[in-house]
């Protein structure tokens, strides 16, 4: 990320599989992103080197027979490809991940690389947080927390936005902020409807980009990795299909949008909140999941035949999927100073 | 308002910044509803309240320009030309035609049917100059009506359908009787448009009682002998903006409008409604009767909307008005209502005095003037006879 001037805020899009930083240079934004990931590797002094030589970011850990390297972010997948094992998550469904370990010392080793050199005492920083799934009261305060503990570890000064808001706040500037914003992270669909910038309803479905993965990995027996890596380069929902896993995939593509739809229709048909928005309002759909080419139709087609509730001027893909959640938090923290 | 607001906003963050400062701002009202401290806050009725002092100054600050407003030196007996906006236009001479079998028919076209005229006492009114303010009342040479006051009969009204019609004749024809014995007004016109005079011109009518009006030169105190009175059958609702008469009735009403003042060289300022003109002496406050109150047809009546014009009662003789009175009236009626307060503010900053002193200056001008006129001018209560009922008043 270059920087030429000392960006006043950063906005922060934690998310399950990958962890993207927005910051403004002038009247620009720039991003940087890594992947919400990393591989441990048995330490030896002849990797230490070859990292170093490679400029691989790593951390070594624990002493004697312990010790090890870890490398966190982008070059986790490679040599999780290279090593033949499963790159370790920080975070799952959208929150601090339960199972592991490393997670909140991961976790602040990837936003420390990112945020390195733009980061200076006291800076705002805005960061994304779900909302609490479809049907359910899940405690996200801990991850909350978490996060926030860990920005201010760093010097910065965090404040907590819904993830749905954030899409909303950097792709429906046109309409004063009114409409829909769906991230399809790794981890959770996060969903908002915002009245003129005022969150009126959000929620999450956990049927997400990762569910696809490890579905699509336990039927052709692939490591997620591989699945991920796959679905993120070659897969397109409009077809054709020559192999099983592009097949696989298409059929647990599908799976989750249905999933996302019946949530969205009955999110919006249960709601009461829900103001007289005076006309349609789009629909900007963002994140990783969404990048295969015929999502956006497909997500459209189901949405119709299930009859959504609310009179919906498009659905569009926001203008830069993986980057529009990071943004919308910069833009944010932008508007509070 | 607010997402018209933000959609001139091209900057993003300056647009986001404008809606959160506005979010935050209501959402602090919200609290400060909320709160068990502020509970006042969230009465309607006092809202109402302060709603309606705040329209005053408002209403001021909007009115139209050119507005017919009277130069405070003018009411403190200097000039008085800028009364009306714009000069009168020769009206052209109406005449009869014929006049057989109880229908007189005149050159505009219209009909004015005879059957239920009557006599009344004749006309003779006294008058009192406004640019001699020390001056007594005068006896005007002429004995001609000086005005028109339009007011509505709210008599019973049924549903204006053919299968009604035996039942909308039979209350014409009450209500003409009725009219007849008290002789309330000098035309009805009932909601056929049918046009019945029922005292004549040259006698006064018992339709205004305690009423003021003023033009340039004069001011009228007690209008039952100096103006005319044209009764529409129907009733008003109060502060009702659109017409409850049919067009029948309109169009009636602007010919014979057109008759009586080619007759009498009536000046557009002096056709008024009786809510324009009605008075309390014994509170001074105006707008005992509320007939024509704010939705007065003037436009079609071939009249400029007189409801700008200042009204005598409050500049010239110190009356004031209640909440009742705004609750009565149409939005139209409080632009005169805003340049009479506009005069006697000042005309208080020219006097140096405040605007009670004023008004208390005022009213003994009043008592002054109408303790001058004959009895026969003057109706001992407050109340007239005509057939519509007055607006209560506050306790």
């Amino acid at each position: 990320m270059k920087q030429t001037q000392q960006t006043p805020a950063i906005g922060l899009d934690v998310g399950t599989s990958r962890i993207v930083a927005a910051v403004q240079n002038g009247d620009q934004f720039l991003f940087k992103s890594q992947l919400n990931a990393f591989v441990e590797v048995p330490w030896s002094k002849m990797t230490e080197a070859s990292l170093k030589r490679e400029s691989v970011p790593f951390v070594v850990s624990g002493e004697g027979f312990e010790k090890k390297i870890i490398v966190p972010g982008n070059e986790s997948s490679r040599f999780a490809d290279l090593l033949q094992s499963e790159s370790r998550r920080p975070m799952n469904r959208g929150v601090l991940n339960p199972t592991e370990p490393e997670n909140a010392i991961m976790l602040k080793q990837l936003i420390e690389n990112l945020t390195e050199g733009v980061r200076s005492p006291g800076i705002p920083v805005y960061y994304s947080v779900p909302a609490a799934p479809l049907g359910a009261e899940e405690n996200l305060t801990y991850h909350d927390a978490s996060i926030a503990q860990i920005l201010r570890e760093l010097g910065c000064e965090p404040t907590p936005i819904n993830e749905g808001l954030a899409v909303v706040f950097s792709e429906l500037e046109e309409t004063n902020y009114s409409g829909i914003g769906i991230s399809f992270g790794g981890g959770l669909v996060n969903v908002c409807l915002s009245y003129l910038a005022v969150p009126v309803l959000s929620f999450s479905v956990a049927k997400a980009g990762d569910y696809i993965d490890s579905s699509a990995a336990s039927i052709t027996g692939e490591l997620t990795t591989r699945i991920r890596l796959a679905k993120e380069e070659s897969f397109q929902l409009n077809g054709p299909f020559h192999d099983k896993l592009h097949q696989v995939l298409n059929v647990y593509y599908d799976e989750v949008i249905r999933a996302v739809c019946s949530g969205l229709k009955e999110a919006f048909s249960n709601s009461r909140n829900i103001p007289k928005m005076g006309r349609p309002v789009p629909m900007v759909l963002s994140g990783g999941t969404t990048l295969p080419k015929g999502f956006r139709d497909r997500f459209e087609k189901v949405l119709k035949e299930l009859d959504f509730p609310l009179p919906l001027s498009e659905i569009r893909m926001a203008q830069a999927p993986l980057n529009s959640t990071a943004k919308g938090a910069l833009v944010a923290a932008l508007a509070e100073m | 308002m607010i997402a018209s607001r933000a959609s001139k906003i091209e900057d993003p963050v300056e647009k986001l910044r404008f809606l959160k400062t506005t979010e935050k701002r209501f959402s602090q009202i919200e609290d400060l509803l909320l709160s068990p401290h502020f509970w006042w806050l969230s009465n309607r009725k006092i809202w109402i309240t302060v709603a309606f002092l705040l329209l005053i100054p408002t209403l001021s600050l909007l009115r139209r320009s050119p507005l017919p407003v009277i130069d405070a030196s003018a009411v403190a007996g200097g000039k008085l030309s800028t009364v009306r906006p714009a000069p009168e236009v020769p009206l052209e001479k109406a005449y009869l035609i014929d006049n057989r079998g109880g229908v007189e028919t005149w050159s505009n076209g219209l009909h004015i049917e005879t059957r239920f005229t009557t006599s009344n006492r004749p006309r003779e009114y006294y008058v009192w100059n406004r640019n001699a303010p020390q001056a007594s009342l005068s006896r005007l040479p002429s004995q001609q009506a000086a005005g028109i006051v339009y007011h509505t009969t709210e008599s019973t009204l049924e549903e204006l359908e053919e299968t009604q019609l035996r039942r909308l004749k039979l209350l014409g024809e009450s209500l003409l009787q009725y009219v007849q014995k008290e002789k309330a007004y000098h035309y009805v016109i009932d909601r056929f448009g049918r046009v019945f005079r029922v005292v004549v011109e040259s006698d006064a009518a018992n339709h205004a009682g305690k009423s003021t009006w003023a033009d340039e030169e004069w001011a009228y105190i007690g209008l039952n002998d100096s103006f005319l009175a044209i009764s529409f059958e129907t009733q008003t609702r109060p502060g009702d903006e659109s017409p409850e008469i049919t067009q029948a009735q309109v169009d009636s009403g602007r010919m014979l409008t057109r008759i009586l003042r080619s007759r009498y060289a009536i000046r557009a300022s002096n056709c008024v409604t009786h809510a324009q003109v009605s008075i309390n002496p014994s509170n001074f406050q105006i707008g005992y009767h509320t007939d024509w109150a704010g939705n007065f047809p003037f436009e079609a009546m071939g009249l400029p909307d007189n409801y700008e014009l200042p009204l005598a009662s409050l500049f010239l003789f110190g009356f004031s008005y209640d909440g009742t009175f705004f609750a009565a009236t149409g939005a139209r009626m409080w632009k005169g209502v805003v340049s009479s307060e506009d005069l006697l503010r000042s005309r208080a900053g020219k006097d140096s005095i405040s605007v009670a002193q004023l008004r208390t200056q005022l009213r003994n001008q009043y008592r002054r003037l109408s303790a001058l006129l004959p009895e026969s001018n003057e109706p001992a209560g407050t109340t007239d006879s005509r057939a519509s009922n007055p607006r209560q008043e506050n306790p």
